[in-house]
């Protein structure tokens, strides 16, 4: 019963999510485990896992989220999570994803005609939620370096851009590009 | 967090000699949750079930509980979550001499 309601309750938001109940595992007859794994095919979440576990004994709900190991992708796995938690961690990268693919459309070009170019995607950086994001572009044979962020909480893109040890933090888009202009361009 | 960088020395230097006893070897310190310190060791020269499993040694930093996952990866994949400490050696010990995984 408790399983079934947990399941009804848990279920359809995280089937939003690509998320579907794969299994349920009970732990030291005190703890036990809906298993839940991503069927999405793309993006971030595809193979990855969400626990929603209970603590029988007080009666406390938390999640987990691990991502797939195998996918090369250097996000932090979520563990000990309210399950209030897990959505919003859910939710930022989901809009994470979103935004750094349309920034992605309409500015990496630009950045490789200037020479700055990168193989990775973006990375979450290391604090205990989602709210940042990064990517690492090098121009080659020239000691510069441009890391694009992504503030979740703010919605917004910014660089920092390293160029001949000399360090140039929190530029706009548009102050990126006419720097790069101005320098590059000359 | 306060405590937060004396908290791994502390257990590190409890939980290592007795896991390398069990062929358990430091991997890494991981913060999944500001609440929450993990140890993880991985199992490099044990008996033939436990080589290559992952022992997760993790407190809650709030209540000072500190509780043992065992994982263990190889054709029997198989994980053992929310164990005391005495219960984590009290399983390695059977696995070791059983050669069995229990259920």
């Amino acid at each position: 019963m408790e399983i079934e309601k947990i399941r009804n309750k848990f279920d359809p938001s995280l089937r939003l999510y690509g998320f579907a109940f794969a299994s349920v595992e009970i732990y030291n007859s005190r703890y036990f485990y809906l298993q839940y794994k991503n069927n999405r095919d793309y993006g971030r979440f595809q193979n990855s896992i969400v626990n929603i576990w209970k603590d029988q004994q007080t009666g406390r709900i938390q999640g987990d989220l691990i991502f797939d190991e195998n996918a090369h992708v250097e996000t932090h796995h979520f563990k000990h999570l309210s399950t209030k938690e897990l959505f919003e961690i859910l939710k930022d990268i989901e809009k994470m994803e979103i935004e750094t693919e349309k920034w992605t459309r309409e500015n990496e070009a630009l950045l490789n005609k200037f020479g700055f170019r990168s193989n990775k995607d973006f990375v979450q950086y290391y604090v205990y939620d989602a709210r940042y994001f990064y990517k690492d572009f090098k121009k080659e044979n020239k000691n510069a370096v441009i890391r694009i962020w992504y503030d979740n909480k703010l919605g917004k893109f910014s660089a920092d851009l390293s160029l001949n040890d000399k360090k140039y933090e929190n530029l706009s888009m548009n102050k990126l590009f006419s720097f790069l202009n101005e320098v590059f361009n000359k | 967090m306060i405590g937060e960088h004396m908290e791994p020395k502390k257990l590190k230097l409890k939980y290592d000699v007795k896991l390398m006893k069990h062929g358990y070897y430091f991997l890494n310190v991981v913060n999944y949750n500001p609440k929450y310190l993990y140890l993880e060791y991985k199992n490099m020269k044990g008996s033939e079930k436990l080589l290559n499993s992952i022992v997760k040694i993790w407190r809650d930093l709030q209540t000072k509980n500190t509780n043992a996952e065992l994982i263990i990866n190889g054709y029997e994949n198989r994980d053992y979550k929310h164990l005391s400490i005495k219960e984590l050696f009290i399983l390695l010990d059977e696995i070791e001499k059983t050669n069995k995984l229990p259920i």
